[in-house]
């Protein structure tokens, strides 16, 4: 008797086991790839605060990094020695990043890409309030976990906050923009202009 | 005829083991995510008021930073009891069906008053009004953004309620046929057997959303709001698996129960 109950009670828990596999097998067949858009765009939001210097891997040869840096991390220094300026660098450039020093704007390339990297900080004391200071020639510093590379100060202007002309996007030559609020001294309320300056690659060491 | 008939009692308990689960997966939802009163309790419980209130503040700070003024002028300027009534003004909005603007006259006439204070000691003067003026709406916009979860959700406004409605009738309906099913198969075992295979299906979906959604990691706004929501997943989670569990134990002695009587009869 007792072997006939266990048999009937498996034979049930099978049948139970049976209906979930049924189900399961619908879920995949039908629901599947439309539950994986949505867990896939849950995951993409899905980041690791990681304040820590990361080390990035170039390709050189690519003039491209193998491994980006994550948002708000930090991967380089910049330092123009004509105005005695340093300032670590990090990836991204919402407020909290700004707070900590120079903003890299995440729609631009990185150094060593051949294109336009657009670098941003505030006009305060310890971070661009001399950005104004600087001259045609002067030479600007990144200093990265994968190389350092050198930029010579070609040109700077005063534009409308909104005038997004001034920050071309392109992959032909290496270009790098450097921008604060304007006007650099003191100045009360929140500003309507930006000072910025450009400079081209000379080399990399 | 009799093939047919067992083809179709196992097609019947196929159905409501799944229309079970998925009636104990919207309970779940109603009482948690889609009740007012939970989400409120969940804030209280997790602080979110007072991370919200130092969050604002920094977030505030940070964006004064190239503006010429120190935090002076951002004392006293909002209270946590306003970021509490305004957060769940906000809240009761969504479920409501009305979109509730912050009202932000009182922290800009503060700001004002504290701008006004800091300019006097120093015995400076503006140059350009409109810039300060300018730098006042915006930096009152971060505390309106931060209390309306920056506007995430303002896409259930006016939707809420047809999503309310939706899932009443789909209960409604579910235990209606659950019911007629269970009256089908009252008889035979295979309703036990659905009861276990409703919490095997509740499980396999926990298994699945826990090994697929790195949820630990999930950064949605800020870190605030993620870990809230990180909360009401984990409690959605754990009531999903007390349900699969209560489900296939339930099954499981009912079956035991039923084979033993049965087996008794027999003798």
């Amino acid at each position: 008797m007792k072997k006939k109950l266990i048999k009937d009670f498996a034979s049930y828990v099978a049948i139970s086991f049976f209906f979930a596999s049924i189900f399961i097998l619908i879920f995949y067949f039908t629901l599947k790839s439309k539950i994986d858009v949505v867990v896939s765009l849950i995951n993409t939001t899905a980041v690791k605060e990681n304040n820590e210097e990361v080390k990035v891997s170039y390709n050189f040869e690519a003039k491209k990094l193998l491994k980006y840096p994550d948002y708000g991390q930090k991967y380089g220094e910049l330092s123009i020695s004509s105005i005695n300026l340093k300032l670590p660098v990090y990836f991204g450039d919402n407020t909290k990043i700004l707070r900590k020093g120079v903003g890299h704007y995440a729609g631009s390339y990185f150094p060593g890409e051949s294109g336009t990297i657009i670098l941003a900080a505030h006009n305060n004391v310890g971070y661009f309030n001399k950005l104004d200071k600087v001259s045609i020639g002067d030479v600007v510093n990144i200093k990265t976990t994968y190389g350092d590379f050198s930029y010579q100060i070609d040109s700077f202007k005063i534009i409308k906050e909104t005038d997004l002309s001034a920050f071309p996007i392109q992959h032909n030559e290496e270009l790098l923009i450097m921008y604060t609020c304007y006007p650099l001294s003191q100045n009360y309320g929140r500003t309507t202009k930006r000072y910025v300056v450009y400079a081209k690659k000379i080399g990399d060491v | 005829m009799k093939k047919l008939k067992v083809i179709v009692k196992y097609f019947f308990g196929l159905i409501l083991s799944i229309l079970m689960a998925f009636l104990c997966l919207v309970l779940i939802l109603k009482s948690t995510v889609l009740n007012k009163n939970y989400l409120i309790d969940t804030m209280i419980k997790e602080n979110y008021y007072s991370k919200i209130y130092d969050e604002i503040n920094v977030e505030m700070e940070a964006y004064m930073m190239s503006s010429g003024f120190d935090a002076s002028i951002l004392k006293d300027i909002y209270t946590i009891e306003e970021v509490k009534n305004d957060v769940n003004q906000y809240v009761s909005g969504l479920f409501e069906g009305k979109k509730i603007d912050i009202e932000k006259g009182k922290i800009k006439d503060n700001i004002q008053k504290n701008i006004d204070t800091y300019l006097k000691e120093r015995n400076v003067k503006v140059v350009n009004e409109s810039d300060v003026q300018l730098f006042i709406e915006e930096i009152s916009d971060i505390y309106c953004d931060e209390v309306s979860f920056y506007h995430f959700l303002d896409f259930l406004v006016g939707n809420f309620e047809k999503i309310d409605y939706l899932i009443n009738v789909s209960i409604i309906i579910s235990l209606i046929v659950i019911v007629l099913l269970i009256i089908m198969l009252i008889k035979s075992r295979i309703l036990f057997s659905s009861f276990i295979a409703s919490g095997l299906i509740i499980f396999f979906i926990v298994f699945f959303f826990q090994t697929e959604i790195m949820m630990d990691d999930v950064l949605i706004i800020s870190l605030i709001f993620s870990s809230l929501v990180k909360n009401i997943y984990q409690t959605i989670m754990h009531y999903m698996v007390i349900t699969s569990s209560f489900l296939i134990i339930f099954g499981i002695i009912l079956l035991l129960i039923n084979s033993m009587c049965k087996a008794k009869k027999k003798r």
